[in-house]
């Protein structure tokens, strides 16, 4: 029997000792739904914790969910972990690949470190569990083979706040090569995460970008999976298509996520992300092509594009001044007889009105 | 099947992260100031990164090729050419501070210049960019304001506060002090013959605009050389500063830079020493590039001895007394006490702050002791609170139980070796103060 997955969906909207938020456990709730589904995990290997499951009128101090109650997932893991060592030729591995995804407060105590509030925080009692130190105390220990981490939340400069460290002792077990990370935030330090009314419900920008590349627009369109790669492309591409232009102009918010890709893999196999279906807002699910403008000097006959592995893709109609067509992502070269080759990219960018952006060449 | 081509890439920065991409967006090569390797005949991008900064470019390998790659224009607190924030009136600022030192002892240097950031709209900010610093001896007693008395050139799109001044060498502290907020320090250490050169940048704290003690960049120049925009070692110490703070893996780079400079950097030497041990701490060159620092600097230097500790240099103090600049040496510092705990003498002057210290990287930052609204012990105090609320460890099957009937007070909670390394680490906090911390959860 193969080693199984395991997901832990933690979204914070309720915080007796600070502002509240309104978006964070539906973005939970959105990626628990993605990950018991297409994900692969199973409802038994998946925990949710929202705000909203606990008691609404609670102290800040007895505010849950705090450490407690994410720590307890994590010795679901540890127990795992034991028992395969004890009862399988596992050994000391709780499973193939843990999901971490946490919506809620953060805060940013340096460039390297970051902090997710839990529901008991407050501002001279930070109370935080720091779910980057958490997927590296996993990684290093060998407890999964694979980690990925998306973590929507601000990572706002608080420079005396101390990340509370994780309390699973460190252990360097041998299989390094096979191990991978893929690390997602919303901001960079020291940026803030954002979220706003999104098709009629409040949702993360992170995490509704993150929805919809999950859900296949972030596939490739020849291979159909969606890779490490194409992923932190399709996030690092869109995430500011879902900001207005007063949201973008403002210098402290994120438009961009932190994306750490530390190792090669298929996060998505390739007809996981075709049948995953489509997210309920303007990002567009399975963009097979984008369009591309071609400012043609001269009359521009015998123009032609050839993709990145140099097949011929296009040529242009003679006599136009503007030539205008649809190309997959990648890499192209326009060859124009008589002129060097422009190289240019098709990235799958959105612009803010949701549509694909246009590509200008020449 | 295409045919094959040589990719040779040369990038000006030494410690230029590169990676190459195919035309679907799969990452097929990486190296680090260089690369050299076949691929298929087609398109691929170039990407760049140093000090955090990404540049991309397209290349169609066609045949075998050379892509030579320019300077990646990074942000730095340093007005460095090839950078963002480069910029001729902040230069020449600093250059006139340069001529005109003031003196309060001799021997070594300080120049401490704070900028506001450049490029976008010119800065409206009112008062000196170095508002609230004051340069302090590590006792405390005052050297120079910093804030009152910097020259504050304002000819260029954003204002610019520059001194250097000539101190005996020794450690001193730059403090920051802002209405309402509890007074921050970081450790400026002057050593003989030579000029530390700390830049920084006037961010917006809490509706209040000052120094970032925590984010600027130190290098080291000989004493009598002027500032030099164009110095190639101080831009490889912003490179290898970030990489220590960010975890970029581009130790052997910077250690090959180091051995082409000579080993004549020091402040590059500081770094590279700490990213050695951190990512190869068994190379024979660790012992080298110490060795080569004690030289320069001085075993007294408290950076220097903190390499010595981490190490395991035959030389290695018994005492540290002083607080070093980098956050790694304080690192080091810190586990060293777990096995040693002496290692930082009560009631000396790194010993007064040490529990005070902030989570900065990479230099090390910290409330000051008087500060009146000082809480930082508080905030670790917390920290350390859920920390121990974490579930009981599984008990062994068949370990021995002890049975304790006695009517003691109960002991401070307890932690094994890894536990204390773990929040000594996290806290940056030496063991005696987190005995003190744990003996006061009682209370």
């Amino acid at each position: 029997m193969p080693l199984p997955d395991y997901a832990l969906c933690v979204g914070i909207n309720r915080y007796p000792g600070l502002t509240p938020l309104q978006g964070a456990e539906a973005d939970a709730q959105a990626f628990y739904d993605w990950v018991t589904s297409t994900g692969g995990v199973s409802q038994a290997n998946a925990k949710l914790i929202l705000s909203a499951q606990f008691s609404a009128g609670a102290q800040v101090a007895n505010a849950k969910p705090a450490s407690q109650e994410i720590w307890d997932f994590f010795e679901t893991l540890r127990a795992a972990a034991t028992a395969n060592n004890a009862n399988t030729t596992f050994g000391l591995t709780a499973g193939r690949r843990l999901y971490l995804f946490f919506s809620g407060h953060g805060f940013s105590p340096t460039v390297d470190a970051s902090g997710v509030l839990m529901a008991n925080a407050e501002r001279d009692t930070p109370h935080n569990l720091s779910p980057k130190a958490w997927a590296d105390r996993f990684y290093e220990n060998g407890l999964l083979e694979e980690i990925l981490l998306f973590q929507d939340a601000c990572r706002e400069q608080v420079s005396d706040v101390d990340v509370t460290p994780p309390y699973f002792k460190k252990s360097v077990m041998p299989g390094w090569r096979n191990r991978k990370r893929f690390y997602a935030f919303a901001a960079k330090s020291p940026l803030l995460a954002i979220e706003k009314p999104i098709a009629g419900i409040v949702r993360g920008v992170f995490s509704a970008t993150l929805m919809a590349g999950l859900k296949g627009a972030a596939r490739h369109p020849v291979t159909g999976e969606i890779t490490e790669t194409q992923l932190k492309s399709y996030l690092m591409a869109n995430m500011s298509a879902l900001m207005s232009s007063v949201e973008l102009a403002n210098d402290d918010y994120s438009q961009r996520p932190e994306v750490l890709d530390l190792d090669p893999f298929v996060i998505v196999p390739a007809a996981s992300a075709a049948a995953a279906g489509a997210t309920s807002f303007a990002l567009p699910t399975s963009p097979a092509t984008f369009p591309v403008r071609v400012a043609m000097s001269g009359s521009g006959a015998g123009a032609k594009i050839f993709d990145g592995a140099r097949n011929l893709v296009g040529t242009s109609p003679s006599g136009v001044t503007e030539w205008n067509l649809e190309l997959p992502l990648g890499f192209f070269e326009l060859a124009v007889p008589g002129q060097d080759g422009k190289l240019f990219k098709v990235s799958g960018a959105h612009d803010s009105t949701g549509q694909p952006e246009v590509v200008h060449v020449g | 099947m295409s045919a094959e081509h040589q990719l040779t890439i040369q990038s000006a920065d030494p410690t230029a992260e590169i990676t190459v991409y195919d035309a679907s967006f799969n990452r097929v090569a990486r190296g680090v100031g260089g690369y050299r390797g076949s691929h298929p005949d087609a398109l691929y991008e170039i990407r760049v990164r140093t000090a955090g900064t990404q540049e991309g470019q397209l290349i169609s390998l066609a045949g075998d090729k050379t892509v030579n790659v320019g300077p990646v224009a990074f942000a730095s607190p340093v007005p460095l050419t090839d950078t963002t924030t480069t910029d001729p009136a902040h230069e020449a600022a600093v250059l006139r501070a340069c001529e005109a030192p003031i003196s309060v002892g001799s021997g070594s240097g300080l120049l401490i210049v704070v900028r506001d950031p450049s490029g976008g709209e010119p800065s409206t900010r009112p008062g000196s960019p170095a508002t609230g610093l004051s340069l302090i001896g590590a006792d405390g007693t005052a050297v120079y304001d910093v804030g009152k008395k910097a020259a504050i050139d304002a000819s260029g799109r954003s204002p610019v506060a520059a001194i250097l001044v000539h101190v005996n060498a020794g450690v001193y502290r730059l403090r920051m002090e802002l209405p309402n907020q509890p007074s921050r320090e970081r450790s400026l250490v002057a050593s003989p013959g030579w000029t530390t050169q700390c830049f920084m940048i006037r961010r917006s704290f809490r509706e209040q605009a000052a120094a970032d003690l925590a984010h600027g960049s130190l290098s080291l120049s000989q004493l009598g050389r002027p500032f030099a925009a164009d110095d190639k070692r101080t831009r490889l110490s912003e490179a290898a500063s970030y990489a220590l703070a960010n975890n970029r893996k581009v130790t052997q780079a910077a250690a090959r830079a180091l051995m082409e400079e000579k080993f004549q950097d020091p402040m590059l030497g500081l770094l590279v020493g700490h990213l050695l041990l951190r990512d190869t701490p068994e190379a024979s060159i660790l012992g080298e590039v110490v060795g080569n620092l004690i030289k320069l600097l001085g075993s007294e230097h408290p950076d220097v001895q903190a390499l010595m500790l981490a190490a395991s240099s035959p030389d290695a103090p018994s005492s540290v007394t002083q607080m070093p600049m980098l956050r790694a040496s304080w690192d080091a510092i810190v586990a060293r006490t777990l096995t040693q705990p002496s290692l930082v003498p009560a009631q000396s002057p790194a010993a007064l702050v040490s529990a005070r210290v902030l989570p900065s990287a990479p230099w090390l930052t910290w409330e000051a002791a008087d500060a009146p609204t000082a809480r930082q012990a508080d905030a670790k105090m917390a920290v350390l609170r859920g920390f121990l609320n974490r579930p009981a460890e599984p008990s062994l099957e068949g370990a021995a139980q002890y049975r304790d009937f006695s009517f003691s007070a109960p002991s401070p909670p307890t932690l094994d070796t890894e536990d204390r390394a773990e929040l000594a680490r996290s806290l940056g906090v030496p063991s005696s103060v987190l005995d003190d911390m744990l003996s006061k959860l009682d209370k």
